[in-house]
């Protein structure tokens, strides 16, 4: 140091003991020293136990046979590898978390609300149902609802249907209507697409009008009713231009429309059975159409009912219900083709009871309609007309062609030992979904609510004042506000959930750690399997948690 | 009044310091005498309060040298300790320790650090307390008294450590008008008794009448220093003159 | 000009407004529809629920009320209260004279208290109105319900064979099943001659809480005695182990050994719960000091110098490549799993330079090199994002793999470990939450006075930040006691397991319900109270001290 004054003597030099940067350096050195050997023991430990022991070190056994079978999920069979194993356990992870994610949003908000409402019983009773839940472990609730609710359902034969909807809840799980898309969807989608493209520049071209005008323009409305009436064309003119769909029959039954096809059905009926079980001839005569086919039905119910009531015997009205529900069509086609969807669902909207038989591939099908085991044989027109030309006398056959909606409803019906059609939830997928929504909804329902709570009461009536209606102060000034309040909190609870639904493996919902632990005790491989389970979870939440974090910086964003 | 001044006993000299690419201290020079009462007025964003904080090294500096006490601030840790140890500190914010009564906020340093007994320790701290006019209030909590008792508290807090040298960084620009005097008047009573001081303030009165110098910080180092008197009446350099003119127009 | 004034002075363009259809639709047609259908929805779910409860099927009574089918007084009185129209009857008639009497005071305008609140909170508008009538049918006839399979219908005798017989008579539940097995469900298969030493552990715990919250009570004479009542807590942990555990090594007499694979039902839930947390609190206190630690990290240079040092120590210790490498990536979403990449030896060195060098400049970048404060964000962020199931797994199954052969560890000890190794990282967070509450003053005066970092963090910050904590802290608490039902899935007798042994007896086989709602009843009522305490805490705390 140049110049150094006279008063002060020059810098001593500090020893290092006592120096603060090298005492930093050094203890945090002996830190990561102690943290880098104990690693090294642990992993020589491993190292030593595993060889002793004979397990392997790498992931090469994922590439071994894994032999057991996965209940439900993507495509999968006993002869793919652990790797294929764990791959249908994330992807039934990420579905069950995904869907979790979605109905706790709505549940929590409707829940979160109701406990605000100025309505004390429904405040009361959302209020209970938050404290009861949310101090139960989630494990004791899975539980309860998988043991003694889901499991406690009776029978397939017994199935409960609620209200009388086309819903059947039975200890195999849950069938309900589903959804088909046919082979006209993908026109139809376009005309979905080009409605969107509408309606955007519509709402564009309203917005500056309204700018220059001054005056409110309806945009929403005008959107959704615009919207809809280009969906509306579309599905029509889809279904009139697409016929691709038919069945086939033979010539003798004389079709040539479908509601042609009630008078096959009737016939089916077993008339002489009937009156032998001592059914009147004015009964009888009755059957001759579909509508009094169930008239007939609905008098048999009502006088079973009035019998049992008055300790009169019904079972030869039973008999006769029996014979009655036992006549039907059979349709033949491949297994879950839109041929066989869109045929018996049809049918079965005419009033029809249908069978179906499902063979893997058409070729056998039509063998089987070729026996004489089923009436109609459905599939596509090309199908049924190149294997009509392979039958003796394709002559006596002909295919009627059935128009074909973008979307075909798929209804479940009873059929034998199961439920046919439909689309359909394990009980084990229905309780854990259930479990996790009911439990993480109590403590999205208190987010919801704390955040409307933040949003102070003079912004409520600064809205207000500048003459805003229910509605905009809603949308415009507390939701907004409450988002930013809501959102980090409602982050954290989606992560538990995601990670909660690993308690999947107590009641053999085969997500990852479910068929993970049996991969692990199959191959003995537990530190690679858990690896696996920690590296796939820490991805999950690192993109939930990434993609609501840029969520919240739009939010943040917009409100400034 | 000419005060006899002794020995320097901080001593600084090219203190630069920077936060990120901010530089804050521009290379401070400047030596305080022990007795010597100092005021640093400028402009806030000046630099004045950094300058005061790196003075027992709540801020690092991170160029030049300062030495106080004959002790230099640098990176060894018993030199750090030893000044805070002779250096007392009032804040802004008074800083008490909310979760103590106010015996207990005096005589946690002097127990902790100066090992001394309880019982010395609570003789000084009520000594203390008595210097500071508040005796009766020894065992209530911060949070029960006004922000003129909490700032004298804070002054007995530093006082009981029997300091050398008192900082005080804006300690009554918290408070409510009438507040201010008696923290101003337990100021003046120190510097009455030959401590040595180093006060931040916009209290011109305190500047004039108590000061032995006022120093007068812009842009990170220190514009001018002078005899009080000469400088409200006669200041040397423009920017201080703009200064002046623009608090005294208020 | 003339033109444009002429324009914007005519009334007629002034009264023209854009054809907006959509607004008509939405004010004038969709506003009323949607009223209407409204009403005609609510109006018709109250006739219909109202027609289904008044035909509720009576309830049916347990042999206890109607043995052999003959209904004795009692059992006569609850059918008459219970039946479906004599209840539904009575809600019809409490609401309509609720609704009169809300009509009457707004006629009157006399909305007086309880008026006032029954108008603002009941009979808010129609539509409100008849909500509350739905809502009030729907709570009165769950609860029946609820009574009649759990009060009315139930069963009550714990002698398993009476229970054989009279189970298909039984409508409701069968709580004989609780009973017969409250030991089990208490302390699992602990021996009887030492169940004696629970309830003394058990004494201890509850003198000591009751004596605690009155000496954190406000302006309690039992302040002075607070830190002897630190010591008795430190204290009581290894004694009620002891007295749980027994003397080691003893096989007979008062305190012979009792070994975990024997502790069960709650008492191991409050085992586990009680130890995680007490155990994980230093450890979790430790992580959040470093994870707020700013104190001097190592220099770039350091760092880099370090890493070479490492590459090269690793190198010549035979970790040097010397042909060619494959590795399988494993990739999961892959089919075959494993991704064969090859490396050169160049490749290979280049590579494990680059990422040991690479995480090494990370860390000085971004965390100014503080290894510390590196490891507990890792160790935190690691641990929240994984599932406790799979941290309990780990510690069952991967602990025994890295340890030495000769350690040989029990089962509960293993399962500690996992949820200490758990619950810490939850704990850092809570803390590092109370100590951002610390304004940075706090930190200043207490250097300022001359407090080493030790004895500020000691003296200063940590009681502040730590009462500032502490509802988040019971809240972890009430958290991890829900989350030690996990054990069981571990093979780990506790509350959840033993619920299951029990429903698997064949005397008490199917009885799920009963069960799961009577510990789940157990799990509620600590989550609830101490919910209800930590409240209490915060208010004593709250206020004064400051």
């Amino acid at each position: 140091m140049a110049t150094t004054s006279p008063k002060i003597n020059p810098p001593a030099k500090i020893p290092f003991w006592r120096d603060i940067r090298i005492l930093a350096i050094i203890a945090q050195s002996i830190f990561m020293a102690a943290v880098l050997a104990g690693f090294a023991w642990l992993i020589s430990n491993f190292l030593a136990n595993a060889e002793r022991q004979g397990l392997s070190i790498g992931f090469d056994f994922l590439r071994i046979t894994a032999g057991f079978d996965i209940a439900e999920g993507i495509d999968y069979s006993a002869t793919d590898t652990f790797g294929r194993a764990l791959w249908v356990g994330t992807i039934n992870t990420i579905r069950v978390s995904l869907l979790g994610i979605i109905l706790t949003t709505i549940t929590g908000i409707l829940v979160g609300i109701a406990r605000l409402s100025n309505n004390w019983l429904l405040g009361l009773i959302a209020g209970g149902y938050i404290e009861i839940i949310r101090n139960v472990p989630l494990l004791v609730v899975l539980y309860f609802i998988y043991f003694g609710i889901v499991l406690q359902l009776p029978s397939v034969d017994d199935s409960v249907q609620p209200f009388g909807l086309p819903i059947f809840l039975n200890q195999r799980g849950i069938s309900f209507p589903g959804l088909t898309a046919t082979i006209g969807f993908p026109i139809w989608l376009a005309f979905i697409v080009l409605a969107t493209i509408f309606v955007m520049i519509l709402w564009t071209i309203q917005s500056r009008q309204e700018e220059q005008t001054g005056k409110s323009i309806n945009k929403g409305s005008t959107a959704i009713v615009s919207f809809l009436i280009i969906v509306a064309i579309g599905w029509f003119v889809t279904g009139s231009f697409v016929s691709d769909q038919g069945m086939m029959v033979a010539t003798s039954r004389n079709i040539t429309e479908f509601k042609d096809y009630q008078s096959i059905f009737l016939v089916k009926i077993d008339t002489d059975a009937l009156a032998e079980l001592g059914m009147s001839k004015a009964l009888l005569n009755q059957l001759d159409s579909i509508s009094e086919y169930k008239g007939v039905k609905e008098q048999l119910y009502a006088e079973i009912n009035a019998l049992e009531t008055d300790g009169g015997d019904p079972t030869v009205l039973q008999e006769q219900l029996k014979i009655l529900d036992s006549a039907s069509l059979t349709v033949c086609g491949e297994k879950d083709s839109i041929g066989v969807i869109n045929a018996s669902s049809r049918l079965r909207r005419l009033g029809i009871n249908v069978k179906v038989k499902d063979e893997k591939s058409m070729t056998k099908a039509s063998a089987n309609y070729a026996k004489g085991n089923c009436d109609l044989l459905a599939g596509t027109q090309s199908q049924l007309a190149a294997e009509r030309s392979v039958f003796d006398a394709p002559d006596a056959h002909t295919v009627v062609p059935v128009s074909v909606t973008p979307m075909v409803v798929n209804t479940p019906a009873p059929a034998g030992f199961n439920i046919q059609g439909g689309g359909r939830i394990s009980p084990e997928f229905a309780a854990l979904l259930f479990g996790l929504v009911l439990y993480t909804s109590t403590f999205a329902a208190e987010i919801v609510r704390a955040g409307i709570l933040s949003v102070s009461k003079g912004q409520s009536e600064a809205a207000r004042a500048l003459g805003l209606n229910e509605g905009q102060r809603l949308r415009l000034i507390v939701l907004p506000q409450a988002m930013r309040v809501i959102i980090p909190p409602m982050t954290s609870q989606y992560l538990n959930l995601t990670k909660n639904s690993s308690l999947a493996v107590a009641i053999a919902y085969p997500d990852l750690v479910s068929v993970g632990n049996t991969v692990l005790n199959n191959s003995g491989q537990a530190v690679q399997v858990i690896i696996i389970f920690m590296t796939t979870y820490l991805s999950i939440s690192l993109l939930i948690s990434a993609f609501l974090n840029w969520y919240n910086k739009k939010v943040a964003l917009v409100e400034r | 009044m000419v005060k006899e001044l002794g020995a320097p006993v901080i001593v600084c000299e090219d203190v630069h310091k920077w936060y990120g690419d901010f530089h804050a201290l521009r290379g401070v020079n400047t030596t305080v005498r022990e007795g010597e009462v100092v005021v640093i007025l400028g402009p806030s964003g000046s630099g004045k309060s950094t300058w005061i904080r790196t003075l027992n090294r709540l801020e690092e500096h991170q160029r030049g040298r300062i030495i106080v006490h004959g002790t230099e601030l640098n990176n060894d840790v018993r030199n750090i300790q030893e000044i805070r140890r002779e250096v007392g500190m009032v804040f802004q914010q008074f800083n008490l320790f909310p979760h103590l009564t106010v015996l207990e906020n005096i005589t946690l340093a002097p127990i902790q650090v100066r090992k001394w007994s309880r019982d010395r320790a609570e003789e000084e701290g009520m000594k203390q307390l008595t210097r500071v006019k508040i005796p009766e209030q020894a065992s209530k909590y911060p949070g029960q008294l006004s922000g003129g008792q909490q700032q004298r508290v804070a002054i007995a807090r530093a006082l009981a450590m029997q300091p050398k040298i008192m900082l005080f960084d804006e300690p009554t620009s918290a408070l409510d008008p009438e507040m201010i005097k008696e923290v101003l008047d337990v100021m003046q009573d120190l510097a009455n008794d030959g401590m040595t001081i180093l006060a931040v303030t916009h209290e011109m009165g305190f500047a004039r009448n108590v000061a032995d110098r006022v120093i007068f910080f812009d842009e990170g180092n220190i514009v001018e220093e002078n005899k009080p008197n000469t400088f409200f009446s006669n200041p040397r350099e423009e920017r201080s003159k703009l200064f002046l003119q623009q608090i005294l127009h208020h | 000009m003339t033109t444009i004034t002429q324009i914007k002075n005519d009334p007629a363009l002034d009264d023209w407004q854009p054809l907006d259809i959509g607004g008509w639709l939405r004010r004038d047609v969709f506003g009323t529809v949607w009223h209407i259908l409204f009403a005609i929805i609510l109006v018709g779910t109250n006739l219909l629920v109202i027609q289904a409860t008044f035909n509720a099927a009576p309830v049916e009574l347990s042999f206890t009320l109607a043995p052999n089918g003959n209904i004795g007084t009692v059992g006569n009185i609850i059918l008459a209260l219970t039946n479906g129209a004599f209840l539904t009857s009575l809600v019809l008639l409490l609401w309509i004279v609720g609704a009169g009497v809300v009509i009457w005071g707004v006629v009157r305008h006399k909305l007086s208290g309880p008026i006032q609140w029954l108008k603002d909170s009941m009979y808010t508008g129609f539509f409100g109105a008849l909500t509350t009538l739905f809502l009030l049918i729907l709570i009165v006839f769950a609860t029946r319900g609820l009574l009649a399979w759990g009060l009315f219908g139930a069963n009550f005798s714990t002698n398993p064979d009476a229970v054989a017989i009279l189970r298909d008579v039984t409508p409701g539940a069968v709580w004989g099943i609780v009973g017969a097995n409250m030991k089990l469900f208490a302390v699992g298969r602990y021996p009887y001659d030492a169940v004696w030493r629970v309830w003394v552990s058990l004494a201890i715990v509850i003198v000591l809480s009751t004596l605690s919250l009155f000496a954190w009570s406000l302006g309690s004479p039992l302040k002075k005695y607070r830190p002897w009542l630190v010591y008795a807590w430190l204290a009581s942990m290894p004694i009620t182990l002891l007295l749980l555990y027994g003397i080691p090594g003893t096989d007979t007499g008062i305190m012979m050994t009792v070994r975990t694979n024997l502790w069960g039902g709650f008492l191991l839930t409050v085992v586990i719960a009680v130890l995680g947390i007490v155990l994980s609190f230093p450890i979790g206190l430790s992580l959040a000091l470093g994870r707020r630690s700013e104190a001097k990290g190592v220099p770039m240079l350091w760092l880099m110098g370090g890493g070479i040092v490492f590459l090269l120590l690793y190198w010549m210790t035979g970790g040097y490549p010397t042909e060619s490498a494959t590795f399988n990536l494993p990739i999961i979403f892959r089919d075959p799993p494993l991704y064969p990449v090859t490396l050169t030896v160049w490749q290979n060195t280049t590579l494990q330079a680059f990422a040991v060098l690479g995480v090494l400049w990370l860390v000085g970048y971004y965390l100014n090199g503080n290894l510390i404060k590196t490891f507990c964000i890792g160790y935190i962020e690691l641990i929240r994002g994984v599932p406790l199931i799979t941290v309990l797994f780990m510690a069952n199954v991967m602990l025994p793999i890295f340890l030495p052969k000769e350690i040989e560890i029990d089962n509960l000890f293993r399962v500690v470990v996992g949820v200490i190794l758990f619950s810490a990282a939850y704990l850092a967070e809570n803390v590092r939450g109370g100590l951002q509450s610390i304004p940075k003053g706090q930190y200043e005066a207490a250097m300022a006075v001359g407090l080493s970092t030790s004895q500020s963090m000691r003296l200063i910050i940590l009681p502040q930040a730590l009462r500032a904590v502490i509802p988040a802290l019971v809240g972890e608490f009430i958290g991890l006691f829900k989350d030690t039902s996990l054990v069981s899935i571990v093979g780990l007798f506790d509350l959840l397991k033993i619920a299951q042994t029990v429903i698997a007896q064949p005397d008490w086989l199917g009885l799920q319900r009963e069960t799961y709602v009577f510990i789940a009843f157990i799990y509620w009522i600590f989550c609830f109270a101490m919910a209800a305490v930590s409240i209490r805490i915060e208010k004593n705390l709250g206020v004064g001290q400051y």
